[in-house]
């Protein structure tokens, strides 16, 4: 008993060191970029806000907003991939891998170049069907097969699925040339130029789905013992697939409506909960969403940092890390525990 | 009487059987691979008739459209021919080396890699060195990627279906590496970049044409020269061995003529996806027997493919020129899902 105890007090003191990395990174955030800015300025600009002062409206219009989408963006997406991967029972399923990226991204383009509308509102209903779609498209595909879900099939139809989605995206952008700016950095994947309203339209979303995951984290460790345990313990298998799969679609769209195509943050962060705090969902839940939120940061300053005065987007940093992480994971064979 | 010829050199050094109905089957892929390539030459944004094709080919009097068919037509067609032969067989080989239906060039990543070293020539040196040293850059990429695929592959525990994994994430750290010099370069090279990377037989010319008409003809020689060691590796490691393989020579033999197919292909029509996938399963269904058969209706499906998709993707949505690339990959995705579904028992 004591050893456990013991145990929980280094997960909570673990937990509030990553909650001042984060509010590091969230301050780092505000003072480095192509201009770097003192803590003075920060703390002027929060206390005695100029509108005429342009160092107080580049931090409070440009780096302010940007730093929050990353926090709840960086947030979502880790959880969604712990979400997705306990869902898949695989250790690669994260939702870029399974398509579920392309999914929404193919939706929202279809409706901004085809149909011509640009209020964030309704995009975020399509980014989230679009995901809904790849994912039950993708679950389906993984399931078909007489022995049950097994890894390497489910990742499989993810990159078809993938691959399909972006032909088809393609497709509408060469038919529709001109819409091509309209849709670009949702391709590529970034946080710069985005604003606080975009931010706005999903953030309810969000939030709830993180909040619900979290109480969530008791049932979600039953349904990680196994299908047949979580029914004995008396588990709805069905309800909870459900209840899992919404969550992941409403976290995964959500982000991707703001920030665009930002792949495997939600392959690397649950790896990383998991190899800091094992396989109890209480801990992984809140562990992902502070390592997800620095990830997102440092990807994001480093955007910023590494070639100036240019940018990088996002979805290349990602893409950089998250790449050799997949191989390491498949040559590792799956062989952590979901 | 009997369904099969039986072939014999003089002093019997070697003999083999053919299938009549395998060999009847080739025959007709080839001749509709002619087909094709007529259709490809005769009909675009205006309808060039049969016995001016003939006469332009054959040199036997000069025609009205000699610009449009000798300049733009012929070259794209013969091309795209060239470069779909050239996947098809890079796949098959792909597949029985790994002994997975799903893989195939593009999926474990080589088209990637290939591209990435198109690109990174054609970025940092092709302005010192110039534009006609691409292929080579191309084929070292795609040697590049193989390499490091063949070294996990050395792992003692590890399935063909790791292999597969792995070559995924290969082409997804290629693929963020091209989106990085495509941003950070200056933006002459990366229009360059981009026109070319789009998977697409626009603008090929005849220099280019000839070239990989050579270097596709020597390697689909030499494959066919050993075809009979594919065959053996057929059989299973085990069975292989015993009948005199060595594996190793083999995987790294057949690994490199699939990874210079594979180059060679990208450094004119940049990243054409799903051919190497689609093509070596249509084919197995055509022939089961014969190995050289096998190559030889992979080789002419795969070019069937390519040129009727790009003659689709140049009509079909006049006056816009999709890449071909995007069109097969609208194809293939489909088609990669349809193979999910019916190997569902077998992984």
């Amino acid at each position: 008993m004591s050893q456990l105890v013991k145990q929980n007090r280094r997960k909570i003191f673990g937990l509030i060191l990553l909650v001042i990395i984060l509010l590091i990174c969230m301050l780092s955030s505000l003072m480095f970029g192509i201009k770097h800015y003192a803590l003075a300025d920060i703390y002027n600009m929060s206390m005695f806000f100029n509108a005429q002062d342009i160092t107080h409206i580049i931090i409070w219009k440009e780096r302010f907003p940007r730093m929050v989408i990353a926090v709840v963006t960086g947030a979502s997406l880790g959880m969604a991939g712990m979400i997705s991967q306990l869902l898949t029972r695989n250790p690669l399923g994260s939702p870029s891998v399974l398509g579920i990226n392309a999914g929404s991204i193919f939706f929202i383009v279809v409706f901004v170049v085809v149909l011509n509308v640009t209020d964030l509102n309704v995009i975020v209903y399509f980014a989230f069907l679009g995901a809904l779609l790849a994912a039950v498209l993708v679950y389906l595909l993984g399931t078909v097969s007489n022995s049950g879900t097994t890894s390497v099939r489910i990742i499989l139809a993810g990159i078809a699925v993938n691959a399909m989605f972006v032909s088809f995206t393609q497709i509408i952008l060469l038919m529709n040339q001109k819409g091509m700016n309209d849709v670009l950095f949702w391709m590529a994947g970034t946080i710069s130029g985005r604003t606080l309203d975009m931010l706005f339209a999903v953030l309810p979303f969000l939030l709830s789905a993180l909040i619900v995951t979290c109480f969530l984290a008791g049932s979600m460790n039953i349904y990680a013992s196994g299908e047949s345990i979580a029914k004995g313990l008396g588990q709805n298998i069905m309800v909870m697939k459900l209840t899992l799969l919404v969550l992941m679609v409403v976290l995964a769209g959500g982000s991707l409506a703001v920030i665009g195509n930002v792949a495997f943050v939600g392959l690397i962060i649950p790896h990383l909960a998991r190899s800091l705090v094992g396989n109890n969902y209480a801990w992984l839940t809140s562990y992902s969403i502070v390592l997800g939120s620095i990830f997102l940061l440092v990807a994001d300053i480093s955007t910023r940092l590494i070639n100036p005065p240019s940018e990088i987007p996002l979805g290349v940093i990602t893409a950089f890390l998250g790449a050799p992480f997949f191989i390491y994971v498949a040559f590792k064979g799956g062989r952590a525990r979901v | 009487m009997s369904n099969r010829w039986i072939v014999r050199s003089k002093y019997e050094k070697f003999s083999f059987f053919l299938i009549k109905k395998e060999v009847y089957k080739t025959i007709a892929v080839l001749i509709s691979l002619l087909l094709v390539v007529l259709l490809g030459l005769m009909v675009g944004f205006d309808i060039i008739p049969f016995h001016e094709v003939i006469n332009y080919t054959f040199n036997l009097a000069p025609i009205d459209n000699e610009f449009a068919l000798g300049e733009l037509r012929m070259p794209r067609v013969l091309s795209g021919m060239i470069v779909g032969a050239s996947l098809a067989v890079a796949g098959l080989i792909v597949q029985g080396i790994v002994r997975n239906p799903l893989a195939s060039p593009d999926v474990i990543g080589v088209t990637s890699g290939a591209s990435l070293g198109a690109v990174l020539f054609i970025t940092y040196l092709s302005s010192s060195m110039g534009i006609q040293w691409t292929p080579i850059f191309a084929v070292l990429g795609a040697i590049v990627t193989f390499f490091i695929i063949y070294l996990f592959s050395l792992h003692p525990l590890i399935t063909g279906n790791q292999i597969v994994l792995i070559g995924i994430g290969l082409a997804a750290f290629a693929n963020a590496f091209i989106m990085y010099i495509l941003v950070t370069s200056d933006s002459f090279s990366s229009e360059r970049v981009f026109l070319w990377m789009t998977g697409s037989l626009y603008g090929v010319n005849w220099l280019q044409t000839i070239s990989i008409l050579v270097s596709f003809s020597s390697l689909f020689f030499m494959i066919m020269w050993s075809q009979r060691k594919f065959e053996l590796y057929s059989y299973g490691d085990a069975v292989a061995e015993q009948l005199g393989l060595n594996l190793k020579r083999f995987r790294i033999l057949f690994l490199l003529f699939s990874a210079l197919l594979c180059g060679l292909s990208v450094s004119v029509a940049g990243g054409i996806g799903f051919i190497g996938l689609l093509t070596p399963h249509i084919s197995r269904k055509i022939v089961r027997h014969h190995t050289s058969l096998l190559f030889i209706t992979t080789a002419g499906i795969g070019a069937i493919l390519v040129v009727l998709a790009d003659w689709i993707a140049r009509i079909a949505f006049h006056p816009l020129d999709i890449p071909v690339g995007v069109f097969t990959s609208g194809i293939g995705a489909p088609f990669f899902i349809y193979l999910l579904i019916k190997n569902r028992n077998s992984f």
